[in-house]
């Protein structure tokens, strides 16, 4: 990994079109700007790791499928009788 | 949402985690509440239950950042469909839906991809019913 040092306000540049600013520094936490062309798509990295656990573990299984089924046919019913008490 | 029923969508690499796999198709589960299965054509063990954000959440909102639009050539709101999808939980009232990372997709041309919401305060395993015991 290539490894830079950078003072606030300082700038990296990749590749001619996408720029890396250190726009503040503030204690253990610095803040970044990035300017890169409009089709780079720019995430926090542990978001990133939380949302494919997030796919990962809702990923359909015969056992998921049975409980959406039991709950629609449950809902169902719960339906039906409130239909019937109106109806009383 | 129903103009996607049996539809094959391609979302290109952009589901996180699974980037192998790219066309998929819509099955209807439940025609009330809305349930989907967004099915991988390419692996049939690779599936998802997913819903429209907006028939739990109905305050739900995001900006679309130009990157998505220009990607997927959005022209107008009409064009998009919005999916989230659905972890399935013990009981079943538990289970959650993914608010961070939609699933966007321009109705006209099927292309979609799964998006992360930089800076949200929705969460990723937000509750499914946040305020009735399984909705019933």
């Amino acid at each position: 990994m290539l490894i830079l040092s950078r003072k606030r306000g300082q700038t990296i540049v990749i590749n001619q079109n996408i720029e890396i600013v250190i726009t503040a520094i503030e204690g253990d936490q610095v803040k970044i700007g990035i300017q890169a062309p409009r089709e780079y798509s720019i995430v926090r990295k542990e978001v990133m790791e939380d949302v494919k656990a997030s796919n990962r573990k809702a990923i359909s299984t015969s056992t998921s499928m049975k409980d959406l089924k039991e709950w629609v046919q449950s809902r169902k019913k719960t339906d039906k009788n409130k239909n019937i008490i109106r109806k009383l | 949402m129903n103009v996607l029923i049996n539809k094959k969508l391609d979302l290109g690499d952009s589901i996180f985690g699974f980037t192998e796999f790219r066309y998929f198709r819509v099955e209807e589960m439940d025609d009330e509440a809305g349930f989907l299965l967004l099915q991988s054509e390419e692996n049939e063990s690779v599936g998802f239950i997913v819903v429209s954000p907006f028939h739990f959440y109905q305050d739900y909102e995001f900006k679309l950042n130009d990157e998505v639009i220009a990607g997927l050539q959005i022209e107008k709101p009409d064009d998009v469909a919005v999916f989230t999808i659905v972890t399935i939980n013990q009981p079943f009232s538990r289970s959650t839906i993914n608010l961070v990372a939609p699933i966007v997709i321009n109705i006209k041309t099927g292309h979609g991809r799964q998006v992360i919401l930089n800076d949200t305060s929705y969460l990723i395993h937000s509750a499914l019913f946040p305020t009735t015991e399984g909705g019933i």
